[in-house]
């Protein structure tokens, strides 16, 4: 029996051969052209192209309205902070305010307590230490002292 | 039959001698304070200050409510003349969880030991046992000087 007329496990190694000619035919049969035109290489890249920079766009956008509200945010905490610059007494307080007599930073009762030293030992009193704004320096601007060193924001308000 | 019997009625006597649900209890000196879901009771928290021998003319404290269905209804000075006086609080923080007190006085009878500053009225509701945190967040002495190593501590007192 001749090679081209190869019947199924001809050689003994347990697998189908087709005929040789059959075998040619059909791969004259099925071969493509692989070959790609420029102008359908070229459309390709183009469309690509066109998609990354649309991503590459849009991942801008999105990094800068994140840091656009980022930066809002500190605006307005910042802002907030200012606009109460002690809401309450205790350690840690930013004291900007005349109540802070010793200059420590803080409103507490030491700054109180400065103040009643010096009003009961008869020193010289400075006109800013007029805490109440009532034309005079004394008993009252203590204890309006002393109410804003124990003065207990929301951060204590029962959950 | 009658074994039966006799293990029902032995289940029932369980049942009724069987002790009642546990009540949180706290022992605190020589009193006993029971809480219980729907029990109201008022209690007193002393509040501490050992200056370390220095001489104490002013302090101030923050008082936590760490656990516990806890009011302030009162507060009112301490052992010492030099803050026997109503401290300085805010009516404000009454309500909440968190109050801070301070006084100081300018004379020169000042207490130099351990020393009861305050007292606090609370209205505790609920089941849980309170616990309270305190922070000393000044001391001075009088020349208003921060005393360092002051310590403060709380104590609960008497409750109705």
């Amino acid at each position: 029996m001749s090679r081209g007329n190869a019947q199924p496990d001809e050689f003994g190694d347990g697998e189908v051969h087709a005929p040789v000619r059959l075998r040619e035919d059909l791969g004259r049969l099925f071969l493509a052209d692989a070959t790609v035109p420029p102008a359908v290489d070229e459309s390709i890249l183009t469309t690509a192209r066109a998609g990354l920079a649309r991503r590459w766009r849009h991942r801008l956008l999105v990094k800068w309205s994140a840091a656009v509200a980022a930066a809002a945010a500190v605006v307005l905490v910042s802002v907030r902070i200012g606009m109460h610059p002690v809401e309450r007494g205790g350690i840690g307080t930013v004291a900007t305010r005349v109540e802070d007599l010793n200059g420590d930073g803080r409103v507490d009762i030491l700054d109180a307590f400065v103040l009643a030293r010096r009003i009961k030992g008869g020193d010289a009193l400075q006109k800013n230490w007029d805490v109440n704004g009532d034309g005079f320096v004394d008993q009252h601007d203590v204890d309006a002292i002393a109410q804003a060193a124990v003065k207990v924001d929301d951060a204590g308000v029962v959950q | 039959m009658k074994y039966r019997a006799v293990t029902v009625i032995g289940l029932l006597s369980l049942v009724a001698l069987a002790p009642a649900p546990p009540a949180t209890t706290s022992r605190e000196a020589d009193h006993v304070i029971t809480y219980s879901r729907n029990h109201v009771s008022f209690e007193t928290v002393d509040i501490y200050i050992d200056p370390q021998g220095h001489s104490l003319a002013a302090y101030q404290f923050e008082l936590k409510v760490a656990a516990g269905d806890v009011t302030t209804v009162g507060v009112e000075g301490g052992e010492h003349a030099a803050f026997r006086e109503a401290p300085y609080y805010d009516p404000a923080a009454m309500a909440r969880r968190r109050i801070i007190v301070a006084a100081f006085n300018t004379g020169s009878d000042l207490p130099a030991g351990r020393t009861r500053v305050a007292r606090v009225h609370v209205r505790v509701g609920g089941g849980e046992r309170p616990r309270y945190q305190a922070t000393l967040e000044a001391a001075a002495d009088a020349d208003g000087k921060p005393i360092a190593g002051a310590t403060v501590t709380v104590e609960q007192g008497a409750g109705t």
